[in-house]
């Protein structure tokens, strides 16, 4: 067995890459993702797993990743804002965030998309309820949240009626 | 803010023997952790004193085999919820949603979705109070190994109790200990001498105490069995909070009816968010014994379960609620037809 350490070797699996790094066992999931890959998009507001803002995906589910170890998502499959438009093309759910001015200042919004594509990646036909439930946990402060629920049944509307 | 959690050492427990053996070398300096949504924050905030020490060291007993088993044994006719099992694994169980409904109702009422995706059964078992003057470093409360306690003169309106008062006057946070609680529900416990029993209605200490369980500094829970209720047993699971989303219970209950016909022949009621442990209404149970319910009888027997207690200058108010959420909780568990009952 490995002992406790300080520092430990992990390998983090972001949005379809490997990557092999040393990382102090005190660094949160959100601190390796922003500090050490560069990957910004995921925000840290509160950094106390309660405005949301820091929302990624680990095996699927919605997690602050302001309140996890990186340790502890070592080898499981993580997701980030980064990773969800394909090949420069934004995600449907990005771009009905846009068209239904579904953000204001935006610095919820990457939490916001991460909650949301937890549901959607589970559900399509989604209810009013099974939305608001979804982003229970995430903060606007702007007050958005009725366009982000409209933005989200229009996209569950639009799919559907696209067969 | 960059690294807000203090340096300290982490190891991965792959057994509940080297749990065990690491809790055993590095002592008060460990402290276990699964899903760490309480642990970390009370970390990043520096909440310690004489008797909090800070943690040095933690060990990960969230990937242990055994800790993260959900399954319902049918021979034994129980549940066996491996204390590492998340929120949502659990509320999202197939078996828990059909045979034990009130589990998943007080799953789904805790926090987030994003809590309920890392928090474990254990980690909620086990949470430490949910007090602002306990979670800020400002205030040295008793929990922490001070005098007093701040919210007695303070600002006690919410998340404090009415019953049960002792030194301290937190209100148990946990939605799903007073649902584990009302099935009657027996942990298994990993200590230094191996392994060991206790019902949960054991588990919880009184507000004399400065821990809020039974857990010595070397012990973790490994699992919750929970005993499958009587075929015409009927439950439900109601809470009260501020806002209908992401906060903590100003007052809950749960309620496990057996019935024979319409008669009641026997139940469970457990309180939850007004005392400092979940709160076994013995007086309300005796009372519905061999009782046709109604809404009158749920009524007066909800009054009851509010028993001898006094509340604080400010949350006398809470007398009242703990009677509504009992009397709907009563009334929902009636009306409820659990699949078992085919």
């Amino acid at each position: 067995m490995a002992g406790p350490s300080v520092t430990k070797q992990v390998a983090l699996f972001v949005n379809g890459k490997t990557y092999s790094l040393e990382i102090e066992s005190r660094t949160t999931l959100a601190e390796a993702l922003r500090e050490r890959l560069d990957l910004t998009g995921t925000k840290v507001g509160c950094n106390r797993a309660e405005c949301g803002t820091c929302t990624v995906l680990v095996d699927g589910r919605a997690v602050y990743s302001c309140t996890m170890l990186a340790v502890h998502a070592a080898g499981k499959n993580i997701q980030t804002i980064e990773g969800v438009a394909q090949a420069g093309k934004l995600d449907p759910l990005q771009q009905a965030l846009m068209d239904e001015d579904g953000l204001q200042c935006g610095f919820c919004t990457p939490g916001m998309i991460m909650s949301l594509k937890a549901l959607l990646n589970r559900k399509t036909d989604v209810s009013r309820r099974d939305v608001r439930e979804a982003i229970a946990g995430n903060y606007c402060r702007c007050g958005a949240y009725p366009n982000i629920v409209e933005a989200v049944l229009k996209l569950g509307r639009n799919s559907s009626g696209a067969g | 803010m960059l690294n807000e959690i203090p340096r300290l050492e982490h190891a991965d427990a792959s057994s509940i023997e080297e749990a065990r053996s690491l809790l055993a070398a590095y002592g008060e300096k460990a402290k276990v952790i699964a899903g760490g949504t309480d642990l970390l924050g009370l970390i990043k905030d520096r909440i310690s004193g004489p008797k909090m020490p800070m943690p040095e060291v933690l060990i990960n007993i969230g990937a242990i085999p055994e800790l993260t088993v959900l399954r319902y044994d049918e021979a034994r006719q129980s549940l066996r919820i491996g204390a590492a099992v998340t929120l949502t694994q659990l509320e999202e169980s197939a078996i828990v949603r059909e045979k034990f409904p009130l589990i998943s109702q007080a799953c789904s009422s805790v926090a987030t979705p994003q809590i309920r995706n890392v928090g474990t059964v254990g980690g909620n078992l086990c949470q430490r109070p949910w007090c602002w003057y306990f979670r800020n470093a400002a205030f040295n409360c008793f929990k922490k190994g001070g005098e007093g306690c701040d919210a007695v003169t303070g600002e006690h309106q919410y998340y404090f109790s009415v019953n049960g008062l002792g030194v301290c006057v937190m209100s148990h946070p946990s939605d799903l200990a007073p649902a584990l609680m009302a099935l009657g529900s027996e942990l298994e416990i990993a200590s230094k001498s191996g392994s060991k029993r206790i019902a949960l209605d054991r588990f919880f200490l009184g507000a004399r105490e400065v821990h809020e369980t039974i857990l010595g500094p070397d012990e973790f829970i490994v699992a919750v069995n929970v005993p499958c209720p009587a075929v015409a047993a009927r439950m439900a699971f109601v809470k009260n909070r501020i806002r209908d989303t992401w906060d903590f219970s100003l007052a809950s209950a749960a309620v496990v009816l057996e019935m024979s016909g319409a008669v009641c022949t026997g139940s469970r009621i457990v309180l939850g968010g007004l005392a400092p442990f979940p709160y076994r209404a013995l007086d309300a149970e005796e009372m519905l014994r061999n009782s046709r319910i109604d809404k009158d009888v749920a009524t007066r027997t909800a009054q009851k379960a509010a028993g001898k207690a006094k509340g604080l200058r400010m949350n006398k108010y809470k007398l009242g609620l703990g009677a509504v959420v009992v009397r709907d909780a009563i009334l929902a568990a009636l009306a409820c037809q659990a699949d078992m009952r085919r």
